[in-house]
């Protein structure tokens, strides 16, 4: 791996999991004040998640399974905070 | 007030005092990395780390002991059983870290050979403290295990929350006995090194601030058991479902079998999913009291906890948890900036919000709120964040100048050393330090006056 490709690969790796934060944060925000704005927010914070993964899978020197590992990945991310949200209103 | 009670103020006192000294020794440090000859031939810079280090997992470690005794008599409505055994190993615990520390300071080096372990430094990270006191630590958790127990047996009521702790004793006490042996073959010590590193901060200590915090959630928001034990025990399922292997993103460099690669790499990077929860879970439960609360300041950290811990851990984490990744990264000052992050968001804030809570019932205020635990968080917070980014930019400059480009020689070493990304992190770094212990001193004023500035409750409940 060179210089350049190893800090692009750890920077999108850590903006991949920060996206799907400010993704689950906006979701939770957009729930909660019944926003749509928010709600749109959290959406297009997780599309730019799938760009980043995206970019991880074409771009980044790592292994097929990691980059395969990514991509399921994202796909889990898009259903935490709903799931968690349901999950919480059913319980409180 | 019950004894256990005010044995939970001195720890959590005693937790606060060593912040400080972990400050301190931090602040030394870092500034040995812009002034290498600082007390040059007095005192090194492996010890002020080691005291940096050791003093962060005993305040640490007092805090939640502290955080246990102060909710435990009210959890189970009698008085903690052994507590004036519990009230001797506190000032057994508090001799000893002194002790410990003076050693480091003055005698500073052993021999490797067993009389140096037994009376000086074990020379392992985090497990320096010789093995003397490693025995009465191993005794002061075994009494703690009796406390909790006994009490428990005595009050003939277990409730989700006290099953969890008195299962999680079980590794707490028997992980530290990793602190004891040595192998001569490096591979297999630093194996079992991990054990006790990893699955007490990755596993045991995540599932004891889980209960603490779900302790502190029913008393400061009123949530009520059946909801904070259903999630106990979900996060914990969670975390410990991926904690527990995530330990093989420790066994990538250390010479065990390829397959770590795969099974460290796989398990940690699922890591920030539980967290990801957790985050969504402080939204709501801020959202639902409108951020309204009688305690701002321990519902705002409990807050910083959350996304603290998600950050940190989950942000910080994955980006060098993948193999390939870690290759370069590992041991860089990337990795203590994830380390600093990670420990901070998920223990540290966790265990200042207690203080709060329990601050504000000792003190009988109605609520407590002002300026000074603002200040306190700001410039904790900030100091933190900037030295997590400045820690970040030295370590990227090490990954790229001393690994990627120049193959990890010794020369390519020294130039990553002295690159101006290097220092000047460094530089930036001792400063936002400042900010940080500035922080520590606004939140030890702020926790030696609070709640005496407003008007008492109206009524206490009657307490034995």
């Amino acid at each position: 791996m060179t210089g350049l490709a190893l800090l692009e690969t750890g920077l999108l790796l850590g903006v991949f999991v920060l996206l799907a934060g400010c993704y689950g944060v906006l979701y939770g925000v957009g729930r909660l004040v019944g926003r749509r704005a928010a709600t749109a927010g959290a959406f297009a914070c997780y599309a730019l998640q799938c760009a980043v993964a995206s970019a991880v899978v074409a771009r980044a020197p790592l292994a097929d399974f990691w980059k395969a590992f990514i991509a399921a990945s994202t796909l889990a991310y898009l259903a935490i905070p709903p799931i968690t949200w349901r999950f919480l209103e059913k319980t409180h | 007030m019950y004894r256990s009670q005010r044995l939970a103020l001195k720890y959590l006192a005693a937790a606060i005092g060593f912040f400080g000294v972990m400050t301190l020794a931090g602040l030394m440090s870092a500034y040995y990395y812009i002034n290498p000859d600082f007390l040059f031939g007095i005192l090194h810079f492996n010890i002020a780390k080691t005291l940096h280090i050791d003093t962060l997992v005993i305040w640490l470690l007092m805090g939640f002991m502290g955080a246990i005794y102060w909710f435990l008599p009210e959890e189970l409505g009698i008085e903690t059983v052994g507590i004036r055994a519990a009230e001797i190993m506190f000032y057994l615990f508090c001799l000893v870290v002194l002790a410990v520390a003076a050693i480091f300071v003055v005698v500073q080096y052993g021999g490797s050979d067993n009389a140096g372990m037994w009376l000086v430094n074990q020379g392992r990270k985090y497990v320096e403290a010789p093995r003397w006191a490693a025995a009465c630590i191993v005794l002061v958790m075994l009494v703690f295990s009796y406390n909790l127990i006994g009490t428990a047996i005595r009050a003939r009521k277990i409730t989700g929350i006290m099953g969890v702790l008195i299962v999680d004793l079980v590794p707490l006490v028997v992980l530290y006995l990793d602190a004891f042996p040595a192998f001569r073959n490096m591979s297999v010590d630093l194996f079992w090194w991990w054990w006790l590193v990893h699955l007490w901060v990755e596993a045991t200590w995540e599932v004891l601030i889980g209960c603490i915090m779900a302790l502190a959630l029913m008393s400061l928001l009123g949530t009520s058991r059946r909801i904070v034990e259903t999630w106990l025990y979900i996060e914990v399922a969670l975390v410990l479902g991926t904690g527990i292997l995530g330990l093989g993103h420790h066994y990538f460099w250390i010479g065990t079998p390829q397959y770590w690669l795969a099974i460290g790499g796989f398990f940690s990077a699922f890591e920030p999913l539980p967290l990801l929860g957790m985050v969504v879970h402080a939204i709501y439960d801020a959202g639902t009291h409108h951020m309204k609360t009688s305690n701002r300041p321990a519902f705002y950290w409990m807050l910083a906890e959350a996304f603290g811990n998600f950050i940190g851990g989950g942000v910080w984490g994955f980006m060098i948890t993948l193999p390939q990744v870690n290759l370069y990264a590992h041991g860089t000052q990337w990795t203590a900036s994830h380390g600093h992050f990670a420990f901070w968001g998920a223990y540290a804030c966790g265990v200042i919000s207690v203080a709060y809570l329990v601050l504000q019932r000792i003190r009988g205020a109605a609520s407590v709120d002002g300026t000074a635990w603002r200040w306190a968080f700001a410039a904790l917070n900030f100091g933190l964040i900037g030295m997590v980014g400045t820690l970040l930019v030295s370590g990227f400059a090490q990954a790229f100048i001393e690994r990627a480009v120049g193959g990890s020689t010794l020369e390519a070493f020294i130039n990553a050393q002295e690159s101006a990304w290097f220092v000047d992190g460094m530089y930036a770094r001792f400063a936002c330090g400042l900010i940080f212990a500035a922080g520590y001193v606004a939140l030890v004023y702020d926790l030696l006056t609070i709640g005496r500035r407003v008007p008492a409750r109206a009524a206490q409940p009657a307490l034995p």
